[in-house]
């Protein structure tokens, strides 16, 4: 799951009302996921419910090569 | 090369003009200023051959070196012609450049030497870029090679490339190139042909000291992009097709370590990060090609995208985790890969790279760029103008060792003259020499004179010539003339030369006499050289000096007379496309002003069918008998050397010849001159 980071630095508004920062987007189990800043997966009481911003590891044709694949990421 | 056999000298008896300095080029160049002369139509090549700037031949050396010349296509390849003999000869060539790649970062590039296989490889001692000897350069010492491949080899297998390194490649539309630079200024990725390309990405890290926690950071509202061919602005449509809402709030990264996965930071300085590798391929493997349709359908188009990233900033701590970096971050280099086939080195027999056939290319690998500022994100692809030093030069039949069967480099003009003859298919080393449209039995003896006397030929053929004109305008810097005699050509020495193949300083016998008797009445002709060809001047000759250990440059001599006075008139001559010997550059114009000096007059007259072997450039004399009215009787003898012979259909055969004075123990006055006189060189 880690391998498949593509972004850093996102800054995520959670379901439990807390604003995470550092957080990545990565793919697990063929969907777009969060991990936070100790790599964890938000889901659950802490799934990601705003995503506020942050940084793609890639350019913008290798996004668009990850977004054929998975769908929009509607942030 | 490309030649013309048109306009040739031919036909029984006919003779070639002999080339004068003076009166025929003053008239042509005074023709010129009346007259405007018509521009040159649908002959480009020509033009490009006629500019001065694109001559292959060093002529002067800018301190901070010439931008490299690049050859388009059409262009003329060269023809080197050279073997350095003790120290004199060899070339200095500033080849074009024909295609320059960058293989994993390191410059390939290739250029035309010549056309036929250059014996010698040149080293890197040897080959300068602009004023920097290559072995000098920083880093790793570049590395050349050398190209060839027979005509027939190509025709056997036309999709053979000649080119084997594996880094460049004979099809055009295959390359290893560097594109754009990623940096805090901005830059733009042009989009590129991923449907007709099988394709590669890697991306170099430029600036200096530690970048390991350093990427270059551009938000989304920096970021445009535009259909490369309608020019549509498809930004909000790619933003659109992702799914971003709000693009200033997202960042695009680059050098990202590693570029997907768990950050660790940034990339080192010298850091390769290759897209095949990344994939779990190696170097030199490629991508599949993918339509534009899906390669670009993010963007709304089915053409390529061009992309453009302004006002980025340098992110020293990426990783918040560590340190800072402390280096500076210049920017990311981009190298492409494109080949319409998967594996360029070996692209199948779909292609023809005949055109590559019998031209010999030079390969160099390694880093000859002009100097750049990483820390900037300065990455130059651009050169100075190589300059290689060619020891030995084309293979060619060595007619002047005997030898035609055999080939090698060779010095001789007339093995240069055979080969040129040779690649228009009117000499070939295998033809009975009667069946040679060319005299060949005296070749090794005029080879022989040559050396003896100094006149080797070092040079660099460039331009579209007609072989006749070019063979019959270079004969006499190496005291020869090209005739046409008895229905077919021949070389002819100028002056009469020894047994032992040296300019004869001793006494001649005339090979024929004619007098009264065999002078047709009326047919004598006596025409007088006009005074300003008599007058005192000094001859200025170009020619190129060749030493190993620097680039040749063009060089000038002076030479006039020792009882002439240094204000005289200066007349040019022009030897550069064959000479690199002062000795030789000598010789010549000591040979013109004897001349000059001592052959006044020039003749004409008929006589009888002649049947003998009489012919050009041999010497006559010519015994009249004076008589006038108030009683002088006396008889007149001079010699003269034969300049043409025609034979015409009612019995009669036209000689015109000119003055070849000798002196009262019957020794030419011109050659004594050439080998005794006092000449004053400057």
């Amino acid at each position: 799951m880690n391998d498949d980071i593509f972004g850093d630095d996102f800054r995520l508004v959670c379901a439990d009302g807390v604003t995470r920062e550092g957080c990545s987007i990565t793919i697990s189990d063929g969907a777009y996921a969060y991990l936070d800043n100790q790599g964890q997966l938000l889901s659950g009481d802490r799934a990601v419910t705003q995503v506020l911003g942050g940084s793609f590891a890639v350019t913008p044709r290798e996004l668009a090569t990850i977004v054929r694949e998975y769908g929009p990421l509607n942030i | 090369m490309t030649f013309s056999a048109s306009g040739s000298k031919s036909g029984r008896g006919r003779i070639s003009n002999e080339v004068r300095v003076g009166d025929d080029f003053s008239q042509k160049a005074h023709e010129k200023k009346v007259h405007q002369e018509p521009s040159k139509l649908v002959n480009i090549a020509q033009r490009s051959d006629d500019a001065v700037e694109k001559s292959k031949k060093p002529r002067a050396i800018k301190i901070e070196g010439e931008e490299q010349k690049t050859a388009a296509a059409g262009d003329t390849v060269p023809i080197v012609f050279c073997k350095r003999d003790g120290n004199v000869g060899g070339v200095w060539l500033q080849p074009p450049l024909s295609k320059q790649g960058s293989y994993n970062f390191v410059g390939i590039f290739l250029y035309p030497l010549s056309q036929g296989e250059i014996t010698s490889t040149p080293v890197t001692t040897n080959t300068y870029v602009g004023p920097d000897q290559i072995q000098a350069r920083s880093g790793t010492v570049p590395t050349i090679n050398k190209y060839y491949s027979t005509a027939a080899a190509m025709a056997s297998s036309p999709s053979s490339c000649p080119i084997t390194s594996g880094k460049i490649f004979c099809d055009y539309n295959s390359n290893y190139f560097i594109a754009e630079t990623v940096k805090t200024s901005g830059f733009v990725l042009y989009g590129r042909d991923f449907a007709s390309s099988h394709t590669d990405n890697a991306f170099l890290t430029i600036g200096s000291g530690d970048t390991t926690n350093s990427v270059f950071e551009f938000t989304g509202d920096n970021y445009q992009a535009w259909d490369s061919v309608t020019g549509t602005d498809v930004t909000a449509t790619f933003f659109s097709s992702i799914g971003v809402s709000d693009p200033s709030s997202y960042i695009f990264t680059f050098n990202r370590n590693p570029r997907q996965g768990t950050l660790i930071g940034g990339r080192a300085i010298g850091t390769i990060d290759r897209g095949i590798v990344l994939a779990g391929g190696v170097l030199g493997q490629l991508f599949a090609k993918q339509s534009h349709a899906v390669a670009y359908g993010e963007w709304g188009t089915t053409n390529p995208v061009n992309e453009k990233f302004t006002n980025g900033t340098v992110n020293n701590q990426k990783n918040t985790s560590n340190p800072a970096s402390t280096g500076t971050l210049g920017g990311e280099v981009a190298e492409y890969a494109a080949s319409p086939v998967s594996d360029p080195t070996n692209p199948g027999s779909g292609f023809d790279f005949t055109d590559y056939a019998d031209i010999t290319f030079l390969e160099i690998q390694g880093n000859i760029y002009d100097e750049s500022n990483h820390d900037q994100g300065e990455y130059k692809v651009s050169t100075r103008q190589l300059s290689v030093y060619i020891d030995e030069g084309i293979k060619v039949p060595l007619y002047s060792a005997g030898t035609p069967g055999t080939t090698g480099a060779s010095n001789q003009f007339v093995d240069l003259a055979m080969y040129l003859f040779s690649i228009i298919k009117r000499s070939d080393a295998t033809t009975a020499a009667v069946a040679s449209p060319i005299d060949t039995s005296n070749l090794q003896t005029l080879a022989t004179f040559n050396s003896n006397i100094g006149a080797l030929f070092n040079g660099i053929i460039e331009q579209s010539v007609n072989i006749i004109d070019f063979v019959s305008t270079m004969a006499p810097f190496f005291l020869l003339q090209f005739v046409s005699e008895n229905g077919r050509y021949a070389f002819r020495p100028l002056l009469p030369i020894t047994a032992g193949n040296q300019i004869d300083g001793t006494a001649l016998t005339a090979s024929a006499t004619f007098t009264e008797a065999n002078i047709l009445p009326g047919s004598y002709q006596k025409q007088y050289d006009s005074a300003d060809s008599r007058r005192d001047i000094q001859i200025s000759v170009a020619f190129r000096e060749v030493k190993k250990e620097r680039v040749g440059l063009q060089k000038t001599r002076t030479v006039r007379f020792s009882t002439v006075s240094n204000d005289v008139p200066v007349e040019q001559i022009d030897m550069t496309d064959c000479c690199t010997s002062e000795a030789h550059a000598d010789l010549y114009v000591k040979y013109l002003l004897a001349k000059r000096k001592h052959s006044t007059h020039s003749i004409s007259f008929e006589t009888p069918l002649l049947t003998t072997s009489l012919t050009v450039n041999d010497v006559i004399k010519i015994q009249r008998q004076r008589k006038n009215s108030v009683g002088d009787d006396r008889t007149e003898i001079e010699h003269y050397q034969i300049t043409s012979m025609r034979h015409q259909t009612e019995g009669v055969t036209v000689i015109s010849a000119i003055h070849f004075p000798l002196d009262a123990s019957n020794i030419s006055e011109i050659s004594n001159e050439v080998l005794s006189g006092s000449f004053t060189v400057i």
